[in-house]
């Protein structure tokens, strides 16, 4: 039960008629209030055709407006147009390749204005109902409004190919992409002494494009259920290309600041590479004779001094092909399965000998490469610098590794129990099963794991029972 | 089989005026550009830094009783484990708990600052259609110079000799933008404050606290009500922003200057005839032998304080009434042997500690000792109880300590006195006219200042200041050094600004 009593010092003078505001209230009572308004209204427009079960073409339409987005600008339009071809329906098709389904299809969209809420371009302050200051109501500030943000576009187009063969124990799935995010809109986290409440505040990112392709295999290699014996296996594949087209003033500023680091790469945003690049200064090695790091600087000479301006592009950590590869055989009761995920081609800044062996203190308790590649005297060729040397290491080229890494992500074994033989037992099912994760890892670097919380390897065994 | 499907699908909702459908503002929240043309909004807007200062995370708490009094070694938790001020008693920067506690700091001040911009460039627009707006601005200045001045204090290096001020500090933000800065030296920083100080003066010459009761209400309607007009004293004004100053100085070394801001604060306070002026205590003020009757925190003193609507639930929590009431890892207990290195030590035993005003209603002596400077009052039936739930920032008693401390040296006949009218004002015996050397003259300055601020958060940081040795006990000091003295800056701010860790 709450008394509001608007006529007392300090109340809200217009319109804020919410209980939560009221200055006196019931002893040991606190009033609280929500309240959530957001209007909306939307068009939309769909149309298909189908001819012969041939060709096939869609077409849609939305126009949304919602007070969630921006003041300037409340509407969202969308459309996009696709098309398809079941080839295996034309009468030119040979029949004698038995295939079941072959489509081509294809596809092209845009979302525009990808709703940002008014407070991400307005700035805002909240009034508090916990406290006030002696009479006077508090309003703090809230959320930076980013003046210069802009709608998100997005224009997406796809290729694709269905194709299901063998009696439908073998089907395949193939899509191209490519994507243009123009505008993209991104939470950038700012320091603490902006003073932002939260930290962050919304911008647009610029414009970015991913293109690449994702293929699904799934295949039955074995069908025998006569003998209650299956062996099927699954296989992803992707790769994916992404390219910063153009990029905005605050991405530029972040870049400034991330350029300046010494010790550990950040993301730095460079237009024509991927936004998960790294920067580093090239570096020889380490000089047999001082146990010195050589680097090389942007103008090609060497140099024992590291300067943050020769920082250049050194790799990317975005595979050439990841994907999962899966497989379930079973039989008379027992299903053995596993999952495979595997990632190629990506660059690594291996923070483990940066901060593990290169920056590890040898008095203390370290990794055995500490003692091993560490240079000690002239005339050593060391992988890595003076063993006595403390300091914490500058970002170098050195550290970027390749790699390529296979794991099992878990494997799993069960039996069940023949239901007809345990009906007599009043047991409806009875399965026992053994799960385990992670069971190995195959990498071409080696990172420890679980730096920050411990690497954990489970294993379980179950027993299902139902009566 | 030939086949043609066509489905249209159309759904449209009321057309009327979409713009004004389709503009929706929370109620709870306002944009900056409406809230700040008027000045109500103006008003909430200020008031919104005060309520962020006095909150228990900066003064309302961790500023002044908490945190700081813990560094200040008044609280002794040396022997709980699991409290959470345990690591921070010794001065163990790493500790997760003190480390949340600081960066809150950091981050609050620095929140309080980005407000006061917030405000200084909306005036800019509209300064002439706001009543009030030289109070308004005037506050905003001299608020966005104690943030930064105080966040100085706390982060920046030891300052011992001018090179000091030369160091990398902090960074001094005056716009409202999203761009982090490059730290500035001490020098650099505390110019801005003595900037930002006097422009708040000039703007806030004509403060009705220099004419009136530092408790006022000067609102003549309801309707129309002007927070900046209630409570002057419990706002940053005129005398607020001089004895700002006067702190400036002493951190830039310039105790001359520093002595003619604080006797220019003495002789302004004189000249207001209102009768309840700031001004010294007097030994009258503490009449009543119930403690609970009189105006403990001396109230009359403070220069600028902060109003804690919710002060005396959270004190009753820190300082609870009796054993049964403590909490182990958050209440600060007086037990006997605390207690009796306050009878001793703190208030000097042997020179006159049992008159001593502090002493005598601060701390409720008895079989269980409780600290009672900021309880709330018994009402004793009066319009006006005899005091209010406020924090001291800055009282009268400092700008003395302040001109004292210039005169050391140079004037030590003048420097007694002074020390003297303090001491007689809490009912103390002046100290003879002797012969003080220079250090035993601060030394005094320390002990006087330690009895003062208890619970005030201000001991730590005047150690810093002369890097002097941290006072436990009569048999217990602490050596003086930067690891003890400096806050550490968040990780953050070196990870999302152009400023780098310092690397040891």
């Amino acid at each position: 039960m709450t008394v509001f009593i608007p006529r007392v010092p300090g109340t809200v003078p217009g319109g804020l008629g919410d209980p939560a505001y009221a200055m006196r209230y019931k002893k040991d009572t606190e009033p609280t209030s929500y309240e959530n308004e957001t209007h909306s209204i939307g068009f939309i427009g769909n149309a298909n055709y189908l001819y012969d079960n041939r060709y096939f073409a869609d077409l849609s339409m939305s126009y949304d407006g919602s007070s969630q987005f921006g003041s300037d600008n409340k509407f969202a339009p969308f459309w996009s147009v696709g098309a398809g071809w079941n080839l295996h329906r034309e009468k030119f098709f040979p029949k004698a390749w038995k295939v079941n389904t072959l489509k081509l299809r294809y596809s092209y969209g845009i979302t525009g204005n990808q709703e940002f809420k008014a407070y991400q371009a307005k700035t805002t302050l909240q009034f508090m109902t916990d406290r006030r200051y002696n009479t006077g109501m508090a309003a703090l500030l809230m959320g930076y409004g980013n003046p210069h943000l802009k709608w998100q576009k997005k224009y997406d187009s796809n290729l694709g190919l269905d194709l299901v063969l063998a009696q439908r124990r073998l089907s395949l799935t193939f899509n191209y992409y490519n994507t243009k995010t123009d505008g993209m809109l991104a939470d950038i986290t700012v320091a603490p002494s902006v003073g932002l409440p939260s930290n962050t505040f919304t911008a647009n990112l610029g414009k970015i494009r991913n293109q690449g392709y994702e293929a699904n295999i799934l295949g039955a290699i074995i069908r025998k259920p006569a003998n209650q014996l299956e062996w099927s296996v699954s296989l992803q594949l992707a790769h994916n290309k992404n390219k910063l087209l153009e990029i905005s003033e605050y991405l530029r500023n972040i870049n400034n600041e991330t350029n300046e680091n010494k010790f550990t790469p950040g993301y730095i945003y460079e237009e024509g590479r991927s936004m998960n690049s790294i920067f580093a200064v090239r570096s020889l090695g380490i000089d047999p004779y001082t146990g010195k790091e050589i680097f090389i600087k942007k103008d090609g000479s060497l140099t024992y001094e590291w300067n943050a301006e020769d920082k250049v592009y050194c790799g990317k950590e975005d595979p050439k092909l990841f994907g999962n590869i899966g497989t379930n055989l079973y039989w008379r009761g027992w299903n053995l399965n596993a999952v495979f995920q595997f990632r190629l081609g990506s660059d690594i800044y291996n923070q483990t000998l940066a901060k593990r062996v290169e920056g590890a203190d040898p008095n203390m308790n370290a990794d055995r490469r500490v003692l091993n590649h560490r240079w000690k005297t002239p005339g050593d060729h060391a992988r890595y610098r003076d063993i006595k040397e403390y300091t914490s290491n500058y970002i170098s080229s050195r550290f970027i590794q390749r790699e390529n890494m296979i794991q099992m992500t878990n494997i799993s074994l069960s039996y069940e129990f023949d239901r007809d033989k345990i009906s007599k037992y009043k047991l409806r099912t009875f399965r026992l099963s053994f799960y385990m994760n992670n069971p190995f890892r195959l990498s071409t670097i080696k990172e420890e794991r679980g730096l920050d919380y411990p690497f954990e390897r489970s294993y379980v065994f179950g027993l299902n029972v139902s009566f | 089989m030939r086949t043609k499907i066509f489905i249209l699908l159309l759904a449209i909702m009321p057309l009327a005026s979409c713009n004004d459908w389709l503009t929706v503002t929370p109620k709870g929240e306002a944009e900056a550009e409406d809230l700040l043309s008027n000045y109500s909004g103006y008003n909430k807007a200020l008031s919104g830094i005060y309520y962020m200062l006095s909150s228990e995370e900066l003064y309302g708490g961790e500023l002044t009783y908490g945190l700081m009094d813990i560094l200040g070694q008044y609280w002794d938790v040396s022997l709980i484990l699991s409290h959470r001020y345990h690591e921070a008693s010794k001065y163990n920067y790493t500790d997760q708990r003190t480390i949340g506690m600081i960066d809150k700091i950091w981050h609050k001040m620095y929140m309080c600052i980005a407000q006061c911009n917030l405000i200084l460039e909306s005036l800019e627009h509209n300064r002439s259609e706001i009543t009030n707006s030289e109070l308004i601005e005037g506050e905003a200045y001299a608020l966005r110079a104690f943030c930064h001045m105080e966040l100085f204090r706390l982060f920046g290096p030891v300052i011992r000799t001018e090179s000091d001020l030369d160091k990398p500090a902090i960074s001094y933000r005056r716009e409202f933008n999203v761009t982090a800065q490059r730290f500035e030296s001490g020098r650099s920083v505390l110019t801005k404050v003595k900037e930002d100080l006097n422009d708040a003066l000039g703007l806030l010459m004509e403060d009705p606290i220099k004419t009136s009761n530092r408790y006022s209400d000067l609102n003549t309607s309801l309707m129309v009500y002007h927070d900046v007009l209630n409570y002057r004293g419990a706002r940053m004004n005129y005398f607020g922003a001089l004895g700002m100053l006067a702190r400036a100085e002493q951190l830039l070394l310039k105790p001359d200057q520093a002595l003619v801001y604080a006797e220019r604060i003495i002789r302004e306070i004189e000249e207001n005839e209102s009768g309840g002026r700031i001004r010294l205590l007097e030994r009258s003020d503490m009449s009543n032998s119930d403690g609970r009757y009189n105006d403990r925190i001396f109230s009359m003193e403070m220069l600028f304080s902060l109003y804690r609507n919710d002060l005396y639930t959270a004190i009753e929590e820190v300082f609870p009434i009796d054993y049964a009431h403590h909490s182990g890892s958050k209440s600060l207990m007086i037990d006997d042997n605390l207690f009796s290195v306050y009878v001793n030590d703190v208030y000097q035993r042997g020179e006159g500690h049992g008159s001593d005003s502090r002493l005598k209603n601060w701390f409720d002596q008895g079989s269980y000792c409780g600290f009672s400077k900021m309880t709330e009052s018994a009402n004793p039936g009066f319009t006006k109880l005899p005091y209010d739930p406020e924090i001291s920032l800055m009282r009268m008693s400092e700008v003395y300590y302040i001109a004292i401390e210039s005169l050391i040296g140079v004037n030590n006949i003048k420097a007694v006195q002074y020390l003297n009218k303090v001491r007689e004002s809490r009912n103390l015996e002046p100290l003879q006219n002797a012969t003080y050397t220079d250090s035993e003259l601060l030394e005094q300055l320390l002990a006087e200042q330690r009895k003062d601020f208890v619970g005030e958060g201000r001991i730590f940081l005047l150690h810093k200041r002369l890097n002097h040795e941290m006072y436990v006990s009569s048999r217990l000091t602490i050596q003086p050094s930067e690891t003890i003295f400096v806050f550490p800056i968040p990780d953050a701010e070196y990870e999302y600004s152009p400023n780098e860790k310092p690397t040891n």
